[in-house]
């Protein structure tokens, strides 16, 4: 039986993907992913919001009609969401990490489902926690939803060994949306990463940092302990707090920058930012750019 | 090795505070949770190689820089073989000669044992272990040690001198008057006075034979009254008020000094004066009468009221003159000078030969001698001829305002010299001559309970030198070991005082380096 407050609380976490997801199809076409699928199924006549470059010319010139083109798996498109719930993304100010990552995964899906695609999340850590296939159904909505809702961060961050295991499990060419810190070894996360993209999936990435991670402040002498892993940095003077700064920065920039190099769309969440209006612009870009 | 300073080493555990600290304050470092430290892996690893070398070189630069601090200060000295358990320092008067050179040598010593203690020890003590000793050898001395069974080490100056000595010490008004014996000439000998923390150095040339000097005195604690003795001839007329019998309403201390008195008839006599309590009288006369001979006697009170004419006649000085126009107190020791008389059943007969003076204060008497008998003095003291007649032997002296003389206070009586040794607190008799042995280098008087200390200096080579007789030691010291004093730095462990210091402000040095460089 599902708690009141968990029901609202699902409510408040649905009210807010749609929100985001309605006020893309405001103004665009509401599929950002279609189009992906190859396989010709039918014609259709053209339809104000269509696209013109999958207007069939030479039909529409043979019927006087303007018709479009149909693909098999246009509504059909499998939306697999890879949701990092490790230690790391237990962290963040004013949000935690995982907060952002949350919505992030739970207006992907809505919005998959929206479209008639079928949305499946899978939470990992140093292990696979939840893996629902993609379905197209409304119900598959409601326990994305309720598993988002409880997941708890826990565990490390084990990128290569999760991201091989799924690419072998999914057989069928889709969309893989990445949500993690992506605060690793950044070798293994590209390696992860790169196995998605040999089967021809789509793969999208979303970087989910804090802001404390971003502008490291020095506050005298600290320990940071590494929330993960078993490590420990003592920072003493302001100049060591500013090499930790540029050091970390260097990282997060390599790794977009590699990310990018092989043709993956990355986008990076900042928690304290407006989360409705990245997403936006993420959809805006994405629709622009595409793949 | 062994530590002057052992309390320190106790504190050496002080030494691991910087590494105490450092351990506190990593603890107490605020631990902030990170998502991820492991993009520092690598390049982290050189650094923080070299911060931790960095913080361990620190760490122990100021842990051994405290660490050799305090052996510093602890005072390490590495042990000889033979080492100075206890320290025993000769302090008996006849080591005034010799106080630089001991002193000198007893500083080294000491600086490495607390453990001094002064020849009282000897007498005193059952202290076992190696006792080293610090005297200039005299017999006396000795004889302690010998009724001892410790372990000594006796160390004594190479040579002794004997041939020169002070033996003759005044006060008078603003100076002090030295009588010096010297078998030679010396042309730079120089004469300390120390008052208190003050030091006056006179230099002057010593002839052979006798000599007298007169040094200023810089210290004012007495009021003086200059009286010269003129000869008869010498008067002028009108110059001088004459008074047949003097009266003397007001009594004082005088000191007096026969200087020069044969050449110009003149001295001068310093008194104290101490208003009406005093008791004590000194007078030393020119010419006193002989049986039935009248003699007179000029008194010039240069600076006290006026002149005057004593009229002496040999019943008159001792019955009357002294006792009633004096004014003296009959039962006060007061003043007594005279060889040229034996004073029989309260007369004093004349005796050419003898005491040069004799001087008695206020429980004081000091004797002095000359060779020479052409002159005579008298004094006169009711309570002295008491004293006397008990014998000169038993006589106490305690002298508490005058000069003290040691060694060179004699007296010649019943054909012999006898002398007051200070150090045996004895007088001892059967001299037939006055040896310069028997002379001090240097003596001390003490007023107002304070020593004031006379030292004759000479340099060395002016002087026979003649050996400590070794074998006359080594018989009474069978199972001691006897070195010279120069000897003695043999035995001194070596320091590392310095070494430690040195260690101390290296590590001091490389810690800052390593601040700045690392």
């Amino acid at each position: 039986m599902i708690e009141e407050s968990l029901i609202s609380k699902l409510k408040r976490f649905e009210f807010k993907a749609k929100k985001i997801v309605e006020g893309f199809l405001l103004g665009l076409h509401p599929s950002p992913f279609h189009g992906y699928s190859s396989e010709f199924k039918e014609h259709r006549e053209y339809h104000p919001l269509d696209e013109i470059k999958y207007i069939d010319w030479k039909l529409t010139a043979r019927r006087e009609k303007i018709f479009v083109k149909k693909f098999e798996e246009e509504t059909n498109t499998k939306v697999y969401i890879l949701l990092d719930a490790s230690n790391s993304m237990d962290y963040g100010n004013p949000l935690k990490k995982i907060e952002i990552a949350k919505d992030i995964c739970g207006v992907f899906s809505y919005l998959s489902f929206l479209q008639r695609d079928a949305p499946g999340l899978y939470v990992f850590s140093d292990d696979l926690k939840e893996a629902l296939p993609p379905r197209a159904t409304k119900k598959q909505i409601n326990i994305i939803f309720k598993t988002l809702l409880n997941i708890k961060p826990e565990g490390k961050t084990e990128p290569l060994k999760i991201f091989k295991g799924l690419s072998e499990i999914i057989k069928r060419r889709g969309v893989v949306i990445i949500v993690s810190d992506f605060l690793k070894r950044k070798e293994e996360f590209l390696k992860g990463i790169r196995y998605f993209k040999a089967k021809k999936h789509l793969v999208i990435v979303f970087q989910i940092l804090s802001r404390d991670e971003i502008d490291f402040k020095w506050k005298g002498g600290i320990t940071l302990k590494d929330m993960e892993y078993n490590m420990e940095h003592r920072i003493y003077e302001r100049e060591e707090a500013n090499y930790f700064k540029n050091e970390f920065l260097n990282y997060i920039k390599n790794f977009e920058n590699e990310v990018l190099k092989s043709k993956i769309f990355f986008t990076r969440f900042i928690t304290d930012e407006d989360i409705e209006k990245n997403f936006l612009n993420f959809l805006f870009r994405y629709k622009k750019h595409g793949f | 090795m062994v530590f002057k300073n052992p309390i320190f080493l106790y504190l050496i555990p002080l030494s691991l505070i910087p590494l105490l600290l450092h351990l506190i304050f990593i603890k107490f470092l605020k631990a902030f949770p990170f998502p991820y430290l492991g993009f520092l892996e690598r390049k982290e690893d050189i650094r923080r190689k070299r911060r931790r070398i960095k913080e361990i070189l620190v760490l122990l630069s100021r842990i051994l820089f405290l660490f050799f601090l305090l052996l510093f200060l602890s005072s390490p000295f590495l042990k000889r073989k033979i080492f100075p358990d206890i320290l025993v320092k000769d302090v008996s008067e006849s080591t005034l000669l010799y106080r630089d050179l001991i002193e000198e040598k007893f500083n080294k010593v000491s600086k490495i044992t607390d453990k001094v203690f002064y020849e009282n020890f000897l007498e005193t003590s059952n202290k076992k272990g190696n006792i080293f000793v610090i005297t200039d050898g005299d017999k006396n001395f000795f004889k302690k040690i010998k009724e001892s069974n410790e372990n000594f080490f006796i160390f004594i100056p190479d040579k002794k001198r004997d041939d020169i000595g002070i033996y003759d010490l005044k006060i008078t008004d603003k100076e002090i008057v030295v009588k010096i014996y010297s078998t030679k000439e010396v042309s730079d000998a120089s004469l300390n006075m120390i008052f208190d923390e003050n030091s006056f150095s006179f230099f002057f040339k010593i002839y052979e034979g006798l000599n007298e000097y007169s040094f200023p005195l810089k210290v004012k604690d007495f009021e003086f009254l200059k009286i010269q003795v003129l000869p008869l001839d010498f008067l002028p007329e009108n110059n001088f008020y004459f008074f047949s019998k003097p009266k003397f309403k007001k009594l004082y201390k005088i000191f007096g000094n026969p200087s020069k008195y044969l050449e110009n008839l003149l001295f001068t006599l310093g008194y104290k004066k101490i208003d009406e309590i005093s008791d004590s009288v000194l007078f030393i006369f020119y010419g006193i009468p002989y049986e039935g001979e009248t003699r007179e006697i000029l008194l010039n009170f240069i600076n006290y009221e006026k002149p005057c004419i004593l009229f002496i006649d040999r019943e008159d000085f001792f019955k009357t003159f002294l006792k009633k126009d004096l004014n003296l107190k009959i039962d006060d020791e007061i003043v007594y000078f005279s060889k040229v008389f034996d004073i029989k059943e309260g007369k004093a007969i004349l005796n050419y030969k003898g005491i040069n003076y004799v001087s008695i204060l206020k429980n004081t008497i000091l004797f002095g001698f000359l060779p020479e008998p052409s002159y005579s003095e008298i004094v006169y003291s009711p309570s002295f001829l008491k004293i006397f007649k008990i014998g000169i032997n038993n006589l106490k002296f305690n002298l508490p305002y005058s000069l003290n003389f040691k060694k060179d206070t004699f007296i010649y009586i019943d054909g012999e010299y006898r002398i007051y040794d200070s150090e045996k607190n004895l007088v001892l008799k059967g001299f037939n001559e006055i040896s310069l042995k028997n002379l001090n280098y240097g003596t001390y008087f003490v007023k107002n309970n304070k020593k004031f200390y006379l030292n004759l200096n000479f340099s060395k080579d002016e002087f026979l030198i003649e050996k400590i007789e070794e074998k006359e030691i080594k018989d009474l010291l069978k199972n001691s070991k006897i070195y010279s004093l120069d000897e003695i730095e043999k035995f001194l462990p070596i320091s590392l005082n310095n070494f430690f210091l040195f260690l101390s402000f290296l590590f001091l040095l490389m810690e800052i380096l390593f601040i700045i460089l690392l």
